[in-house]
């Protein structure tokens, strides 16, 4: 049986700190730290402690002190250690185990980790408060932490991996396959599937956000299996082989977004399959990470790729070489024979109550849902029950709850009144489970009645049982031109119930096979060796690459900090490797791009280098400032630190209640300024107001140079929102005692419209919805992005642009209300027509760049 | 300034370099893919920079016929330091190598002279842009087989990398060692070429080794000089 000493000595001896702490008992850095009086190197430290400290009561390690102040960290301790002898020890109540136990794991990495479920490093970086407030680590849980709870410890990370039955084999390539969830939703599925595919050919380690129904399915096919929310910071502290060998990966979703940041840190190439439409893949930033960092993106369908054109185009992605289209499985042969039909049928009249023999079976499937259109499919049952009352209608429902009040309270309402579900009805609503294949052999025909459906796993299966499927153009991948060859799918025009019943009584009734499945002449590639070949051969193609710090560093996948420096270099290769855009890489860049591009637009924007301007500088035109101060926290001290406000002409701030107007006129009065206030509604953010000041009776008057300022902050951005509105009124303003160069510039001939050079690449993102309605207004077509914006929306301009700007629109146009959403909105698109107003007079728009100054 | 030939060292930490065996002095009797930079030359010139290839046979052949005769390729790394005027480059240098890579920063070639964009999905040749130029031989090295390993995986290549016009510039004479890993460096240690041979590329020890080098405080000679005596016996 090992001594504590002998434990104490093999670790302290790894750790290179024998000669320094014989003894675990006596820490020689407390002492000298701890009592600032002690004088001496480690060994007189120790004597000290030995001869005299201890009998003055003076503690010789963190552990003694800690455990006079709070006795109760013996449990948590006791609870942490793995170490076996250890372990033996502190369960025989050896008086000096707990002491010894703590000593070691404040070693920290590697012995920590060895000893116990405890890493100093781990906690610290899960859980930046505690690094923020400098504390130590390991006395933090166990005085703190392990009380309160909710702090994740390596022990916590340990229990979320779960052993898979595969052993991992070294002479395998080793793929990490993501999922968000292992419900048994279609994703899901074709999770599992990826993973039973790869489990051939390599070591299959699979990580999810959370666990489900599947999990103890995939387990039998893969080494691992990790339960996080963190991928990035947890993912490196997992001790299991296959997560250190990972070659490659594939996100089973744009959901599965937050494993891009620990793939890009480790620099794994991954292929994100997507069986979503952009509009409900939110937040936004995790379709524009997958699309920004996916090697290659893989589509299930060619109208989901039609889909996401905007997203991708909005980082300038590369959709004919940076993405493919594979569906997760082929349409398959009918496999239902008369008999299992005859035997479905019986099964499903005796359930309903109504004889199905020579019905005509028309089923949908799905959670009930407006996506869905269970909507839809109810009408088309209503209408058939006038012109063709032998048609049944069933709907297998995954889940339903009458007490919904976004869609299933008023469907239910709605199939009271049609008397669904009675046996004199043509519709019927059966629970999701042992039903579904008697229905899918019963059925005649599927009525895909989804408004938006990529590629429900059901009309795979329907086809597999003999039913014929209708769809809505526009509503389905299943409408792709791949499909068409098929005499199984029919679509008609979207989202009509009418169109669909024709479709659906012109089709011909079910045709029984004449035997069960036969033995595919050619078995499908299974969707992983699909997915694995078309990223490695996209890999292998890659000619363009780039090495090095970005001179524009701010912090997109990690972190500000320097720790992370290399981690932001590996993620600016990646994304400038593909020629993708998240932010630009210098502004020499940004300046490349716009001189490389011929679009009319473009042609009036120029990058220009920042320069003050001395306040007292004689050619400074007459100006005025318009400041929209919905939030007034902060004007003080903007209009105290600005030179430019005492040399303004004329300040004008609109807000919403005279209290706050009253306030504003004071704070303007407390510093020798002059300020007008004006009330206005909570309308149109920042903009609305400002654009309002040209229209009639606007208050503008003759002033003809403004500068555009607000102080209000969006939601998302309030963390970076303080040094953003400096970096904008900075460059825009000037400092205490001199005035931007933008002042002067707006005033020369031929500019129309000064802002500051923005380093991220903004793209029009929602805003491109609203582009078809206004591009009749513009003399060339709208770029494929804007390139230069002023993002923030604060600027200099001049009045008759921005009339120009609200004529686009004209005064009386039905703007928005709050609240709004965060994008895709009129004015989020003003914010990024304001180059094109100026380019339609014939003004160049010129951006400001300052490169000393702060931005996120 | 002089030409030092490469030669097998000690690794940094003591050891001997893996599988290097007793220490053979390099032979200068094997030919390699040399490249002047000579504005009086009589063959063809490219571009701006008169920018010349050949392949000098000695001996027993050169190592880009060396690689041909084993059915391997070539990928030839031309690495432009900056600053100096942009490089000429063309679809010539495709009848020396399978791919050419283009290192340097973005304003380092002069591409008008190449059917496709360097860089283009697909093609023969390759841009490694580098934002910070001053990356040495054994950098780029780094970079290379840490960004093009799906290529190197793919494709059977030996590996020549040479920075045009450096030798001219500092008089450095032709100068060429014999083994699966061959270089020449200045007196300063400072490579300006190397060649490494396709079974030097597909060893499963090359990419852990690069990266190892690659972190320790070595001159790009000394980490050749692993290199080599590492793969000495990987013909």
């Amino acid at each position: 049986m090992k001594t504590l000493n002998d434990i104490w000595a093999y670790y302290a001896r790894q750790a290179g700190i024998i000669d320094q702490r014989p003894d675990f008992s006596f820490n020689p850095d407390f002492y000298a730290k701890t009592y600032p009086d002690m004088k001496g190197d480690a060994g007189e430290l120790m004597h000290h402690f030995i001869h005299h400290g201890r009998t003055e009561g003076r503690y010789g390690t963190y552990y003694t002190q800690l455990r006079a102040e709070a006795p109760h960290i013996d449990l948590a301790l006791s609870d942490l250690i793995v170490l076996p002898e250890l372990k033996t020890l502190i369960d025989e109540n050896h008086p000096e185990a707990l002491h010894l136990a703590f000593e070691l794991i404040q070693l920290g990495s590697p012995t920590d980790a060895a000893v116990s479920d405890f890493s100093m490093q781990a906690y610290l970086a899960w859980h930046p408060d505690i690094q923020a407030a400098k504390m130590n680590p390991l006395m933090h849980y166990l005085r703190f932490g392990s009380v309160e709870g909710g702090r994740r410890t390596l022990g916590d990370l340990r229990k979320s991996l779960i052993q898979g039955e595969r052993p991992y084999r070294p002479e395998l390539p080793t793929v990490l396959i993501c999922m968000h969830e292992m419900s048994l939703i279609d994703v899901s599925a074709v999770g599992r599937a990826l993973v039973f595919g790869a489990s051939h050919t390599h070591n299959v380690a699979v990580a999810t956000f959370r666990g489900g129904e599947i999990l103890d399915q995939i387990l039998p096919h893969c080494c691992a299996v990790l339960i996080t929310t963190n991928p990035l910071h947890e993912i490196p502290y997992v001790e299991d082989e296959v997560f250190q060998q990972i070659d490659h990966a594939i996100l089973n979703s744009p959901e599965c977004a937050l494993f891009i940041h620990p793939l890009v840190a480790r620099d794994i190439p991954f292929a994100t399959y997507i069986h979503e439409y952009s509009e409900y893949t939110l937040p936004v930033w995790k379709a524009i990470y997958s699309a920004a960092f996916s090697d290659l993106m893989i589509f299930n369908a060619e109208h989901v790729r039609d889909n996401w054109q905007g997203r991708l185009a909005d980082v300038a992605f590369d959709t004919s070489n940076d993405s493919a289209v594979i569906p997760p499985r082929s349409l398959i042969q009918n496999i239902t024979t008369k008999e299992q039909r005859i035997t479905a049928r019986k099964a499903l009249s005796k359930m309903m109550g109504r004889d199905l023999g020579d019905a005509r079976l028309i089923f949908g499937t799905g959670p009930l849902h407006w996506r869905k259109g269970t909507d839809i499919f109810v009408q088309a049952a209503q209408i058939c029950a006038r012109i063709a009352p032998e048609t049944v209608f069933i709907w297998i429902r995954e889940r339903q709850n009458r007490q919904d009040m976004g869609f299933d309270i008023s469907l239910d309402y709605h199939l009271r009144q049609g008397k669904a579900n009675r046996k004199d009805s043509n519709l019927f609503f059966l629970p999701a489970g042992p039903h579904y294949h008697q229905v899918l052999d019963a059925c005649d025909a599927m009525f895909l009645s989804s408004r938006f459906d990529p590629l429900p796993n059901a009309v795979l299966d329907a086809v597999q049982r003999g039913c014929r499927v209708v769809c809505f153009d526009g509503g389905t991948g299943f409408a792709d031109p791949h499909y068409r060859g098929s005499d199984m799918i029919t679509s008609v025009a979207y989202g009509d119930p009418g169109e669909a019943v024709n479709a659906l009584l012109a089709l011909p009734r079910k045709v029984d096979a004449v035997c069960g499945p036969a033995p595919a002449a050619h078995p499908e590639w299974p969707l992983f060796h699909r997915i694995h070949d078309a990223l490695q051969s996209r890999l292998t193609r890659q000619r363009n690459f780039v090495v090095g710090e970005t001179a524009i560093d701010i912090p997109l996948l990690f972190t500000k900090s320097d720790a992370d420096r290399p981690l932001r270099q590996r993620e600016r290769e990646k994304l400038f490797r593909y020629g993708r855009r998240l932010l630009w890489r210098d502004v020499k860049d940004a300046q490349a791009t716009i001189t490389a591009s011929d679009n009319w637009i473009h042609k009036r924007l120029l990058l220009e280098e920042y320069r003050n301007v001395p306040a007292s500088d004689p050619g400074i035109p007459d100006f005025a400032v318009h400041i929209h101060a919905f939030y007034i926290d902060g004007l003080a001290a903007d209009l105290r630190q600005h030179a430019c406000f005492t040399r303004a002409s004329r300040i004008l701030v609109t807000t919403d209640t005279e209290e706050k107007a009253r306030h504003i006129r004071q704070i303007g009065a407390d510093q020798g300024l002059k300020i007008e206030t004006h009330l206005v509604p909570n309308q149109g953010r920042d903009i609305l107001p400002f654009l309002r000041l040209f229209g009639r009776d606007g208050l503008a008057g003759d002033d003809n140079i403004w500068c555009h300022l607000h102080q209000k902050k969006s939601v998302q951005t309030t963390s970076h929102g303080d040094v953003w509105r400096r970096f904008l009124h900075r460059i825009l303003l000037g400092d205490q005692d001199n005035l931007s160069m933008a002042v002067l510039r707006i005033a020369q001939t031929g500019v129309g419209f000064i802002a500051p050079f923005e380093p991220h690449f903004v793209p029009w993102s929602d805003s491109r919805r609203l582009l078809p309605d206004i591009a009749d207004h513009f003399p060339g077509p709208m770029p494929e992005n804007p390139l230069l914006f002023p993002v923030g929306n604060m600027f200099w301009t001049h009045a008759n642009v921005a009339r120009a700007m609200l004529e686009l629109f004209g005064e009386d146009y039905a703007w928005p209300h709050e609240p709004i959403p965060t994008d895709g909105t009129e004015y989020h698109l003003i914010e990024r027509l304001w180059p094109a107003i100026a380019a339609r007079m014939d003004l160049v728009s010129v951006f400001l760049h300052k490169n000393d100054e702060e931005r996120v | 300034m002089g030409i030092r030939s490469g030669r097998i060292l000690r690794h940094p930490d003591g050891r001997s370099a893996a599988g290097a065996g007793p220490q053979k002095p390099p032979s200068t009797s094997v030919a390699c893919l040399w490249v002047l930079s000579d504005p009086y030359c009589d063959l063809p010139c490219f571009g701006s920079y008169t920018f010349v290839i050949f392949v000098q046979s000695v001996a027993d052949g050169s190592s880009l016929q060396q690689a041909n005769r084993k059915g391997a390729g070539v990928i030839l790394i031309i690495h432009a330091q900056a600053p100096q005027a942009p490089l000429g480059v063309t679809t010539e240098l495709l009848k020396l190598a399978d791919f050419i890579v283009l290192a340097g920063p973005d304003d380092a070639f002069d591409d008008r002279l190449l059917p496709v964009p360097p860089g283009k999905v697909g093609s023969a040749f390759l841009r490694l842009t580098l934002l910070q130029p001053q990356l040495s031989a054994f950098e780029v090295l780094s970079n290379c087989s840490r960004l093009f390993q799906p290529i190197l995986t793919e494709n059977l290549v030996g590996m020549h990398y040479f920075q045009p016009g450096k030798d001219l510039l500092d008089g450095i004479s032709p100068s060429s060692t014999e083994g699966p890993v061959t270089w020449t460096s200045d007196i300063s240690g400072t490579v300006t070429r190397f060649y490494l041979a396709p079974a030097v590329i597909i060893s499963s020890i090359f990419r852990p080794l690069i990266r190892d080098l690659c972190e320790r405080h070595l001159s790009d000679d000394q980490r050749f000089a692993f290199l080599a005596g590492a793969f000495q016996d990987y013909k």
